[in-house]
Formats: C-alpha cells, structure tokens, sequence
C-alpha cells in the first residue's frame, strides 16, 4: 500500500489529518490553477475552499483505477475556477481578455522554490507546446478551443499535446535521474 | 484496439488532461481495466502534469487551511464506509430490541402497579364506608348517651313474662316523655326462637298497640322506636310473621312505665 493509497483510506474514513495532509501536499499545486483561471486571489481563495470541501465530501467517489488522486482534484479545481469565471457575476468584474493576456504573459505567479527545477524544465520546453499544456491544463480549454485559440487544427492539438507530454515525461526522467545521482554522491 | 496504437494514439493524455468526450473517458476506462500496462502509462503521464502543477504551484493565503478544516469538521461525519455502516445497522437493531423489550417491561408493571392501586383503593374506600359508619354510630351513642343522661328518661326494664322468677332475658326501655323519644336497648335481648320474630308493643288503656318489629340485625344497640305519649307500659311479644301481627301472639317480656 502506497503513502497515497493509505491517505486516501484515512480521508475515506472522514480523518481530519488527512485532508490536513492533502492540503499540504497539494493546495498550493491546486491554488495556482484555480489563480490562472479566475485572476483574482479572493475569488482563488473562495474557489480552493469549495475544492477542498467538495473533495472531502465526494472522496468516496473517487477511484484510484480511473487516475492518480491529484488528477482527481485538479479536474475538480479547473471545473470550480471555469464554473465561476463563466458566472454573470465574475464576468462583469473581468473585462479583459484572458486568452491575450495568457499567450503574450504566461502569468507565473508564484514561486515554489523546491520546483524551480522543473519549472525551468516547462520553460524549456518548445512554446507551441508550453502554450497547450498551459491551455488545456490550466485554463481546462477543450481542445477545439484551444486550436481555435492558437489557431491550429485540431489534429495538430492531438499531435502537440501528445509530443509535449512525451517531452515532459523524458525532461522529468532526466531531471528525477540526475537529482537521484547528486544525492547519492553526497557523502 | 491493441495497447500499442491505443497509447500512440494520445488519447491517454487527452484523458489524464481531463478534456475527454464522454464517449472517450469511457473507452479509455475500458481499456485501463482490461490492460493494467496502460495504467503504468497513464499514470507516467499524470505525473508529468503534476509536475508542472507543482512547478506552478502559489502558496494559498494562510489562513485558508484552517478554515477548511473547521468547515470540514463541522460538517457531520454521518456518511462513514460501509463497514461503519453495517455495525450502525447492528447497534441500532440492538436498540430497537432494547427499547422493544424496556416498553414491555414497563408496560406490564405499569398494569401490575394499576391492579395494585385499585385493589388498594377499594380497600381504602372500604375503609372510608367503615369510618362513615362508625361515626355514624357515634353520632347516635351520643344522641342516645344525651338521651339517658336527661333527667325526665326513666328506664323501664321489661322482664320475663310468665313471671317465673329468673330475671335472665330482659330489655331496657329508655323513655322520655318530655323529649318524646322511645329507645330500646337491644344490647340484652337474646335472639329469638327460630321461626320466631320479636314484635314491640304499647300498652294504651290496656289495649296493646303495635310499634313495629324488633331490629336485632343492626350493628346499633340501641333501637329507636315510635313514640306514644300515652302508653302506660311496654311488651315484646314472639310472633310467626316477620311483619308482626295485629295482636300480640305470645307475650315474651313486660315492663311498666
């Protein structure tokens, strides 16, 4: 049994300590997508909370064949953030665009020290691809949005989505294998 | 679709993207029941993403946490796992037995306690008939004591008829011809013959009048009867009828005024 799987028990069991847990080890993961999408920190704040009671309230239903916890969570932070910035109310508070504003200043708002690391590794990666993951990750646009957004078919969405993810996945290997390396050096 | 083109098809991170069609999620969810090598995939996928959400993580305000936490505290536990449930289920059958077998306990000595009390309070109503009859009785000794101790009462002693000497049966007449009151006292008159009813008597200018029959049944000593100014003296006499006769049949005792 898993660190993950154990947690996931205990929250099943309403344990207080685990939903402490859970909010340490990914509020601030969860915080900076539901930022992206609705801008304002009060609006972010309110939005992380309804996350966090929603998961506490639904943990039964989550499925650990069907995904990693975190994936769980972040779709269910992306659907709270998109739900409110698509309220009359917040739309009347932002007028401006958000899709300008994210593709000329990919809003990184935080720094989390322990990840600069990978955050340069995500810089690096080619800016067509950054600005999908960055679309349909964060901001939870549907693929036929995105590519109408970057203005690219969406078989090219499919094909990009797909390499970025590839280089990710090698980009983290190499990044894991190296720290793995360093610590093992350490005397 | 085999493992091989199903992962180049990059619908997997699509999914782990969570930007499928419901048709989509669906086959994807199939295929990771039927192929546990496409979760290893997915999950290398999943965690990729991860990494970049913590790389683009912002620490929330500080005291969010806190208010999490208390509002998830609040919120009753009630929906517990299943296992909870089931013992919940066994307890609150306990319970209910519990509280089925409580009623019927109280229940029969509530009607126990009920019979007890009404037994209780016949006896006690009994009681209260008793004591009103007693002071009753009071009241008539002392009307009878006020009687005797008036000083116009004489005493008439009726004594044996036949007059053959033994003065063993006789009955005092308490009469008071100021007050108008005739009392005779029973207390010594033997029970009569079987058959045999005690009728009482006035002598009027010789001629016996009836004053009604002899009442030895009551409790009371002491019998009230009819007064007449002018008898000149008193007779018992024994008669076959329980309601007397016009005349007297056989004279028991006699005494004078």
């Amino acid at each position: 049994m898993s660190s993950q799987d154990i947690l996931i028990e205990r929250l099943k069991q309403r344990d207080a300590n685990a939903l402490n847990a859970l909010y340490d080890a990914y509020s601030g993961a969860l915080y900076g997508v539901v930022l992206r999408i609705v801008r304002t920190p009060e609006l972010a704040e309110q939005v992380l909370q309804d996350v966090f009671l929603k998961a506490w309230r639904n943990i039964e239903h989550y499925d650990p064949a069907k995904g990693r916890l975190f994936t769980w969570l972040v779709n269910i932070a992306r659907n709270a953030a998109i739900d409110t910035v698509r309220s009359a109310q917040y739309r009347q508070q932002q007028k401006t665009d958000a899709l300008d504003a994210l593709v000329h200043n990919p809003g990184i708002q935080g720094i989390n020290p322990e990840h600069i690391g990978v955050r340069e590794l995500v810089a690096q990666l080619e800016e067509k691809h950054r600005v999908l993951i960055e679309l349909l990750y964060f901001q939870g646009y549907t693929q036929e949005e995105a590519a109408e957004a970057v203005g690219i078919p969406l078989g090219t969405v499919k094909t990009r989505v797909r390499q970025a993810l590839r280089e990710l996945r090698r980009a983290f290997g190499e990044h894991v294998s190296a720290l793995l390396l360093l610590t093992l050096w350490v005397p | 679709m085999d493992v091989k083109s199903f992962i180049e098809s990059g619908l997997l991170e699509v999914y782990a993207l969570g930007q499928c069609t419901p048709e989509e999620r669906a086959l994807v969810e199939r295929m990771l029941e039927q192929h546990p090598a496409l979760r290893t995939e997915l999950e290398a996928v999943e965690r990729a993403l991860e990494q970049v959400a913590q790389a683009y993580a912002v620490s929330p305000p500080p005291g969010l946490k806190v208010r999490i936490l208390e509002q998830a505290q609040a919120e009753a536990p009630t929906a517990g796992p299943s296992e909870r449930g089931r013992a919940g289920h066994f307890w609150r059958l306990v319970l209910t037995w519990l509280a089925v077998v409580a009623l019927a306990v109280a229940l029969g000595w509530q009607l126990w306690q009920k019979t007890r009390l009404s037994e209780r309070v016949i006896a006690l109503e009994q009681q209260a008939a008793d004591c009103e009859k007693r002071i009753q009785q009071q009241a008539r000794l002392q009307e009878v004591v006020a009687l005797l101790r008036h000083r116009d009462t004489r005493a008439i002693v009726l004594s044996d008829a036949a007059g053959n000497g033994s003065a063993k049966i006789t009955a005092t007449v308490w009469h008071n011809p100021v007050r108008g009151e005739t009392v005779l006292d029973i207390n010594t008159l033997p029970a009569p013959p079987p058959g045999r009813y005690f009728q009482f008597w006035a002598i009027v200018e010789g001629k016996p009048v009836s004053m009604g029959m002899v009442n030895l049944r009551g409790d009371d000593a002491f019998q009230t009867l009819p007064f007449h100014p002018e008898a000149q003296a008193f007779a018992i006499s024994a008669e076959d009828n329980p309601n007397g006769n016009p005349a007297p049949t056989q004279v028991v005792l006699v005494g004078k005024i």
